[in-house]
């Protein structure tokens, strides 16, 4: 069977391969554990396989409990747990050994042996001439009879009776048929065929091989009672039919067998069939999605659906479950005993954990690449092998497709940073040409005024000392900015959010702003209903001053600049609007990007180092918000922005 | 007029000199000291009317230095930050300091802080015991529960005026928002921070509906609120 995993574990060192093979026996932990050491010593890839016959899913459920304790205990061990059908035990394990690259084979010896039939090879001996290959190892057990005993369970005695009445009314339908040949004058030959045939049919009806043998029997005994010289009596006279019945007997018996098993073999192909088409499926599903909660909630609507059981789902990073909504049964646990179970299977060295914690759910770790992304947990009660390893093979599937999300994740983080780290050289590749500038006004003047104080007039005085002063607002302005944008490498998380009123964040920087308006008029103008904003105060407060100032830069004296808060739906809107001369066309689509300053003539003629701008954006856009500029009529521009509405429930 | 004293704690020579030069220029006396431990010290010798501390000392924390002198004294201290960090703000503020001022800072917005905490001053020494307060055009009558905007009588609610009371008795002070949801609501919660700010914008609205140029309250944001002295 193509193995789904494989592509998933790391290459051994040695080359080998190590199988043990599973069965629901107690002493079963035992060959495990040696498989296990074996495995360990020569470096090896470790493999358990079970092979699920037909007859298991009518074992006892100590009996399946027992083998999921098993898998648990060699997944545990660090062992890939695989499953495959067929009722010939042997052949299936050779075939799996052949197609795996099994070097050793660590076996139980007992297993098998008690009911061997005579002329019937025992598993060693079969395996031998199957692999002959591969190395046996044979882990001697005199413990009790290790094969899964089959009891009836409880209803077996109901299928038994359906299965007599089956048998019963096929071979009387074959009866009556015979008479009605009989009547006709048809040879002997044919009844017989009609007999074979009766128990074909009962041996697929019934998939049991007593009833291939009773009703083998039954036809041949009926044949003889009813259709042969004397009839109505079990003598017969011709010598012939002795030969007869025998050859009958073993027809009908061989023809039976062989019709069952292919049943057997077609029922199992169809499961493997309907499973990979699952799988693929599933695949298909999680490895187009790039959401990472949606991997999750797909992963667990595909188990829901394929097993109609309760399923958790334990998210690493959020340290938390997520609880699928459509489970089939209202679920009953205890979450906190869950989160342990989930955590140990997490914690567990092995690929697989099966802890000792109360909790009803089995878990297996999200696990791929060596990294952890939580487990995966079910209601496991009533679930056969070929199921578990179904919810292993899903499981897998969605830690590989959280381990792809991560890994783009990790590189759009690395685009991030990389851009990032770009910009953080520009803007110290810029300040250190811009900052000249104004240090040499403001070291030029003071030393000036320092030295030749006296022989100045008050008038060329002033003006030097004005200039100082505006240079170093320049710088301050700058500084502010610069410090903003250090907090906004972060992106969204470097973000202090608080609950504000936007009228509140707008009063603080219109305040601001009027003190440094330099003739132009500012106002504010506000519909005065409470809105509520989410939003890293500070910042906001930035946003404001650098629209407000580049209105103050862009603009005559005289100017007017209204500040405008409005009700934008879900969305509080702030409009910046000045009456100047507005934006020329072919600069508009480049006002914010990154030390763009415009061929605006700025009204003081002081340079901009075309940081305020992007940085508007930058921080308004990590809010989730959006900012835009806007021609005013009939001239002038308007820069707005829009930040979602919070909702505030107020305590009296 | 008699200049108050004031005591100058900061360990840079150039703005300490800033200060000091603004000072002597408008007449004020000043002491000063380079570190928490000096500035403490003195505070105990001088008796200062006034005290203006950096938080960002040598030896130790400014946040310390406040604690050390509220043992004694409830001297008005003006903090100076340069950590653009509102944290360090609030923490000296529920320390007990009164007012902050964020580097850079310009000459006249220091006069204005010290000539604010000198009306507060007044104020204290004047009408420490009053059933009555007045700031301007309003007036809260305690005894009668009663608030006169301009002569006329304002509505409030039950929460507005706990709030205006608050403000009131700490006029000139800016109060945290943590200092003032834990005297009005008994908690700080988020939520509290929020109603908070509810409360004060419609309390605001009401005590500037007659004349918008005067404003009683300052929003400090991401800090707190303070009445201001008019």
């Amino acid at each position: 069977m193509e193995n789904v995993s494989d592509k998933n574990r790391e290459l051994p060192t040695s080359g080998e391969h190590v199988l043990a093979c599973l069965s629901s026996a107690p002493s079963n932990a035992r060959i495990i554990r040696t498989a296990a050491q074996m495995a360990k010593a020569y470096g090896a890839r470790f493999t358990a396989l079970f092979v699920e016959t037909a007859d298991f899913e009518k074992a006892s459920p100590e009996n399946k409990s027992r083998l999921q304790a098993n898998m648990g205990l060699a997944s545990e061990l660090g062992a890939e747990i695989e499953t495959v059908f067929g009722d010939d035990i042997a052949y299936q394990i050779a075939r799996f050994s052949e197609a795996a690259g099994i070097t050793k084979l660590v076996i139980g010896r007992s297993t098998f042996t008690k009911q061997r039939l005579p002329g019937k090879y025992d598993l060693v001996e079969n395996l031998l001439a199957y692999a002959p290959e591969v190395e046996i190892h044979i882990i001697p057990d005199r413990s009790a009879d290790n094969r899964y005993s089959p009891k009836r369970t409880r209803g077996g005695w109901l299928e038994i009776l359906k299965n007599l009445g089956i048998s019963v009314l096929i071979l009387g339908v074959a009866t009556a048929i015979c008479y009605l040949f009989q009547w006709l004058g048809l040879a002997d030959a044919n009844m017989i065929m009609v007999y074979i045939l009766g128990v074909l049919v009962t041996s697929v009806a019934t998939s049991s091989i007593a009833f291939s043998m009773i009703s083998s029997l039954a036809g041949v005994l009926l044949f003889n009672f009813l259709f042969t010289a004397p009839e109505l009596s079990f003598a017969s006279s011709g010598t012939e039919y002795p030969m007869t019945f025998l050859m009958m007997f073993t027809t009908a018996l061989i023809s039976g067998l062989l019709a069952q098993r292919y049943k057997r073999q077609a029922s199992g192909a169809h499961k493997i069939a309907h499973r990979l088409r699952l799988l693929f499926d599933t695949n298909k599903l999680l490895f187009a999605q790039t959401d990472r909660d949606r991997i999750i909630s797909l992963t667990a609507e595909q188990l829901i659906k394929l097993f109609k059981a309760n399923v958790l789902i334990f998210d690493e990073e959020m340290n938390d479950f997520y609880f699928p909504s459509n489970s089939s049964s209202p679920a009953t646990y205890d979450v906190q005993t869950e989160k342990k179970r989930a955590t140990a299977a997490m914690n567990s060295a092995s690929k697989r954990g099966h802890d000792q914690i109360g909790g009803k759910f089995f878990y297996l770790p999200l696990r791929a690449n060596d990294k952890l992304y939580g487990a995966v947990g079910m209601d496991s009660e009533g679930l056969s092998a070929f199921d578990h390893d179904t919810f292993s093979s899903v499981v897998l599937e969605c830690a590989l497709a959280l381990d792809n999300e991560h890994i783009r994740r990790d590189k759009e983080q690395a685009t991030i940073m990389a851009s990032n780290e770009q910009l953080r050289a520009n803007i110290l590749r810029s300040i250190s040409h811009d900052l000249r500038t104004p240090l040499t006004s403001i070291s030029g003047n003071a030393a000036n005024l320092l030295e030749n104080g006296e022989k100045f007039d008050p008038e060329t005085r002033k003006q030097l000392l004005s200039d100082i002063l505006s240079d170093s607002d320049w710088l301050i302005t700058l500084t502010e900015n610069l410090l903003a944008s250090t907090r906004m490498e972060d992106g969204a998380f470097g973000l202090r959010l608080s609950d504000e009123l936007i009228d509140d964040i707008v009063d603080a920087a219109v305040g601001y702003c009027k003190k440094r308006a330099k003739g132009r008029v500012i106002s504010l103008s506000s519909s005065g209903e409470l809105m509520f904003v989410s939003v890293d105060a500070k910042l906001i407060v930035q946003v404001l001053v650098n629209l407000i100032d580049n209105a103050i830069k862009y603009t005559p004296e005289g100017s007017h600049i209204d500040v405008k808060i409005e009700d934008a739906g879900d969305n509080v809107r702030v409009s910046v609007i000045d009456d100047g001369n507005g934006i020329s066309n072919e600069d508009k689509p480049h006002v914010f990007d990154k030390f763009f300053s415009g061929s605006r003539e700025i009204s003081d003629s002081r340079r901009s180092l075309g940081l305020g701008l992007y940085l508007c954006k930058a921080i308004i856009e990590a809010h989730g918000g959006e900012i835009r500029l806007k021609d005013n009529v009939p001239h002038g521009c308007i820069f707005e922005f829009e930040l979602k509405k919070k909702e505030i429930t107020i305590n009296e | 007029m008699n200049k108050p004293l004031i005591l100058v704690v900061e360990d840079d020579p150039s703005v300490r000199n800033l200060i000091v030069t603004t000072l002597k220029a408008n007449e004020y006396n000043f002491v000063t000291a380079e570190s928490g431990e000096e500035g403490a010290s003195q505070a105990a010798t001088h008796n200062p009317d006034i005290i203006l501390l950096d938080l960002g000392l040598p030896d130790i924390d400014g946040v310390e230095v406040i604690k050390q002198v509220r043992g004694w004294a409830i001297t008005p201290i003006i903090v100076i930050s340069a950590r653009s960090d509102d944290s360090d703000k609030i923490d000296a503020l529920d320390a007990g300091a009164d007012d902050y001022l964020t580097k850079p800072f310009s000459v006249e917005e220091l006069l204005a802080r010290i000539r604010a905490t000198q009306r507060r001053l007044a104020y204290m020494n004047s009408a420490s015991s009053s059933s009555v307060f007045e700031n301007g055009g309003l007036k809260i009558d305690y005894a009668a529960g009663c608030v006169y905007l301009d002569g006329e009588e304002l509505h409030l609610t039950s929460i507005e005026y706990k709030l205006l009371c608050l403000l009131a008795q700490n006029v000139g002070k800016v109060l945290t928002h943590k200092f003032i949801t834990a005297n009005v609501w008994g908690s700080s919660w988020d939520n509290d921070i929020a109603s908070l700010r509810v409360f004060m914008a419609t309390l605001r609205k009401k005590l500037e509906s007659a004349d918008s140029e005067r404003q009683y309250i300052q929003t400090h944001i991401g800090v707190g609120y303070r009445m201001v002295r008019l």
